[in-house]
């Protein structure tokens, strides 16, 4: 009798000798990855009744797309290739991943070690660094969704950076380089941000295809902010219609913080983004902002929890949706408020606009509150464009196409509001409006 | 804030004052549910063949299923074994007029304030009276009669009136659509039957109240309401149940079909035992309702006032299959102590111009979780659909809870969905600018509570209304946020 392996076996099937292979017994991270992979095995992969991934059947895309094992760097990317990429800011600090991994040599470095420290995620940092080793793979619970716990099983090299006590840094750019050598094969890209008291980190992802791919990308964020500090971190995804992700961002916010996130969605076959924040301390603020713009087949899914546990804090979640041709759009926002957390202030809206008779959009706002003292509301609304301002434009010689990109345009520009980086928003409303036309 | 736990504490510690029980002579089932026991209902209500073997039908699918644990309610495991599934008041014969109804039976109805006597013409309502499991009286058959509507219990129906009955149960709502329906399915033992013929007009409102009164027992009613087209019925519903220390599970069925052109509003004040302050006894009403708007231009409209139960487990819903149909859903929703709710609805719009609209309000005090749960949807080839959703939660003290999970799916691009929330307490300026005019706070809070409800009471008829004002009044009359 023949043994049938489960996907979760799959997965794991090669693990303790990849393991085995990279990391010394004695590793603390052999222990944490060891952990990870447990924690994956208990959970499996979401199956078809998993409320969390009920409208992205993301075990079933794994089975059919994807031949399972780990890559190397086997990209043929050279430095100038990268650098080419950058962004043009020489004032900043520009970070190369390529296939998952990050490659120091590649990546620019400006900022002051005294400000900010930028390293290679590894045994070595991870032993120089109590607050990292402390809570890699523990921030909020990341090891909540199973994902996140392949993650964490798998990853090597990912980033390690902080901002010194009161620095304020400069812009960080990430770029994530998925190239052919990479196709079929599954990368996990981990990135851990520390912002130490005081402090103010602001970090910029961005995704590159070399070559028509589809991998999958399991990416994992996770950054404690500690008190009085602000982290923002944003993503622009633009993946090509043949990739798959599951990203994850998770945030733990310490005492009159300050944390903000920005999604930014273009196509993509299916790409699930959890943002998870933790405000578990008093007088924090957390920012959940995304925009998804979608057209043929693609699928984009955006999970969102803000868990309120103490009293006094603030939580505001803007998420905007633009579907066109066969495109489905999927939002799920959380907001707990704990019975402690009283005076709380929690806002959440998503707004979709449907250009295709073919396009779906599952949304669900979700509040769960226990605390009486608090205020609390969610939005949710799924239409067209308003005919009368439409006829408002064309009374005026807009013609039809362009009066409707003119709204378009305005509707999701709304989403890029928290946005504090010129270049990146220029580059996002320029796909903007590129797709409009 | 003593003078608010004061009146919280007065609120609190009012007693359910329809807690008292009767003991007339009950003809009951032995306990527990086996094939048995579905044949022994089924015999005792006289059943054709068909409806027997549909009740095993859903007997053997209910076996099969697993109970729902995905409802934001906690609740001890339930032992299906341990309840009575048919338990009737004993009378030797069927009555054959209101003369011969058991005299113990009038007076018990006498004390819920429901008369079922002459009395009732003048506020024109037909009633009819379900007890425990069984339909006990139906008046005003004859003068229903005379437009050719059908109003009587369900197995009176079953026996005249089996095309109909054939023809319509199950339609909305499947013998193994969810596990309480199953169950329901399996050991229903009466209930109502409506049918309102082609172009009439239902000249008054029909009731059905039930009553649990004997121990052990499940109450399994189920109610079916049919529409034809362009004709119009209100209906009303009510319950109240005895305190007892243990858990009674109600796990009814409603079905209501409209045809074309016809309009059904179905309201519900629903007042079983919630349990003591300590969350001990209390019904577990665990309710399938569902609506079917199958005919064009048709409307069904569902307005509900929850105050009662232990844990509610209920979604009327309607299907908007017909082009220009409508659905509506109005509920207030107020839990108190231990008591759990977790109600909403479902729209599903699948005809084109389809309009619904939801409105719940959910008032939760003492240590209770009041959570809506609703799903809208919007499939492909319903065109111009529109939506509106407003769910606002009350909070009463910091140990209660409000939760709103709604489902948004959308498959239409000319199809406009709106959906708000807000969770908010009564605010302390409300309260002190009522004050200010020389309002006492405990008004203050009844004014606020009443305005916060108004815009479901509104929709009530007025008969209900009336009684409805009155349960949220001593629910929650001096509460304070």
């Amino acid at each position: 009798m023949s043994e049938v392996l489960t996907l979760e076996d799959q997965l794991l099937a090669d693990f303790d000798g990849w393991l085995d292979q990279h990391y010394a017994d004695a590793s603390s991270l052999k222990a944490i990855k060891k952990a990870g992979a447990e924690t994956f095995k208990s959970l499996g992969l979401p199956q078809r009744k998993s409320e969390a991934y009920k409208y992205t059947p993301i075990t079933k895309t794994i089975e059919k797309n994807f031949d399972i094992e780990t890559v190397e760097n086997a990209s043929t990317l050279t430095k100038s290739d990268c650098e080419a990429k950058f962004y043009n800011e020489e004032d900043a600090n520009h970070l190369v991943f390529i296939n998952g991994i990050f490659v120091d040599d590649y990546s620019k470095i400006v900022s002051g070690s005294s400000d900010l420290t930028i390293r290679v995620l590894d045994e070595q940092s991870i032993n120089e660094h109590p607050e990292l080793k402390d809570n890699l793979g523990k921030v909020n619970g990341s090891q909540i969704d199973p994902f996140a716990a392949l993650n964490l099983a798998y990853f090597n090299q990912g980033v390690f950076i902080k901002s010194a006590k009161n620095a304020d840094n400069k812009n960080t750019y990430i770029y994530q380089f998925l190239d052919a050598s990479a196709s079929q094969a599954v990368i996990f890209p981990r990135v851990f941000v520390y912002g130490s008291t005081g402090s103010r980190t602001r970090v910029y992802e961005k995704t590159f295809f070399n070559g028509d791919n589809n991998t999958l990308n399991i990416s994992i964020v996770e950054s404690m902010v500690e008190a009085n500090a602000e982290v923002r971190f944003t993503k622009l995804q633009n993946y090509e219609t043949n990739s798959y992700a599951v990203e994850g961002i998770y945030a733990h916010q310490a005492k009159d913080s300050r944390f903000y996130t920005n999604t930014f969605s273009f196509e993509g076959a299916v790409i699930r983004n959890n943002v998870y924040i933790n405000i578990d301390a008093e007088n924090c603020e957390g920012h959940m902002n995304g925009l998804y713009q979608l057209s043929g087949k693609s699928h984009v899914d955006n999970n969102t929890s803000v868990d309120h546990l103490k009293p006094h804090s603030y939580s505001n979640e803007l998420y905007k949706g633009i579907l066109d041709d066969h495109s489905r759009g999927v939002f799920n926002g959380k907001i707990y408020v704990r019975p402690d957390a009283q005076k709380t202030n929690a806002f959440q809206s998503n707004n979709n606009i449907l250009l295709s008779d073919d396009a779906t959009i599952n949304t669900k706002p979700q509040l769960e509150i226990w605390a009486d003292d608090v205020q609390c509301s969610h939005g949710c609304t799924t239409g067209q464009l308003d005919e009368d301002a439409i006829f408002y434009l064309q009374a005026r010689g807009v013609n039809k196409p362009q009066a409707k990109a003119l709204l378009l345009n305005a509707f999701a520009n709304e989403a890029l509001n928290e946005l504090q980086n010129d270049l990146m928003k220029e580059e996002i409303e320029e796909i903007i409006l590129n797709k409009l036309k | 804030m003593s003078k608010d736990d004061q009146i919280l504490e007065e609120f609190t510690s009012k007693e359910y004052e329809h807690g008292w029980s009767v003991d007339f002579e009950a003809d009951e089932a032995p306990l527990g549910i086996n094939e048995d026991i579905i044949r022994f209902i089924s015999a005792k209500k006289e059943e054709p063949e068909w409806l027997l073997e549909w009740r095993l039908k859903a007997f053997k699918k209910w076996t099969e299923m697993e109970e729902p644990r995905w409802p934001n309610v906690k609740y001890p495991e339930i032992d299906y074994q341990g309840v009575k599934y048919y338990s009737a008041p004993k009378q030797d014969k069927k009555p054959k007029s209101l003369d011969e109804v058991d005299p113990e039976l009038l007076k018990t109805f006498e004390r819920l304030g429901i008369s079922l006597t002459e009395q009732k013409r003048l506020t024109g309502i037909a009633v009819d009276a379900v007890i425990d499991s069984v339909s006990v009286a139906t008046t005003f058959k004859e003068t229903l009669s005379e437009l050719g509507i059908i109003f009587c219990s369900f197995s009176e129906a079953v026996q005249e009136h089996p095309e109909l009955i054939k023809k319509y149960l199950g339609s909305v709502v499947p013998a193994t659509d969810n596990y309480f329906a199953a169950l329901n399915s399996a050991v229903f033992s009466d209930g109502s039957f409506c049918y309102i013929p082609t172009g009439v007009r239902c000249p008054m409102e029909l009731s059905t109240y039930f009553r649990i009164n004997a121990a052990n027992t499940g109450q399994f009613e189920r109610t079916l309401i049919v529409a034809e087209e362009g004709s119009y019925v209100s209906y009303l519903e009510g319950c109240t149940a005895p305190m007892r220390d243990e858990n009674q599970l109600h796990a009814a069925v409603v079905e209501i079909y409209a045809a074309k052109d016809a309009e059904v509003k179905y309201s519900t004040v629903q007042n079983w035992y919630p349990g003591d302050k300590e969350g001990k006894g209390g019904i577990y009403n665990f309710v399938t309702k569902r609506g079917i708007c199958a005919g064009d231009n048709s409307k069904i409209s569902w307005t509900q006032v929850e105050t009662g139960s232990a844990v509610t487990w209920k979604y009327p819903s309607c299907i908007l299959k017909g082009d220009n149909s409508q659905g509506e859903f109005y509920s207030v929703a107020v839990t108190n102590n231990y008591q759990q709710a977790d109600t909403g609805t479902k729209m599903i719009h699948i005809g084109k111009n389809t309009k619904s609209r939801i409105v719940s309000k959910g008032i939760s005090a003492g240590k209770s979780q009041n959570s809506y749960r609703g799903q809208v949807q919007i499939m492909k080839r319903a065109e111009n659909a529109r939506n509106f959703s407003q769910c606002d939660s009350l909070l009463m003290g910091d140990k209660c809870g409000a939760h709103t999970f709604p489902y948004i799916d959308v498959e239409n691009n000319s199809a406009q969905v709106e959906h708000e929330a807000t969770t908010s307490k009564i605010g302390e300026d409300q309260i002190f600018y009522c004050q200010q005019r020389g309002i006492d706070e405990e008004s203050a809070v009844a004014l606020i509570v009443n305005g916060f409800a108004k815009e479901v009471m509104s929709k009530l008829p007025m008969e209900f209304a009336v009684e409805a004002q009155k349960l949220l009044a001593l629910t929650l009359e001096g509460s304070v946020g």
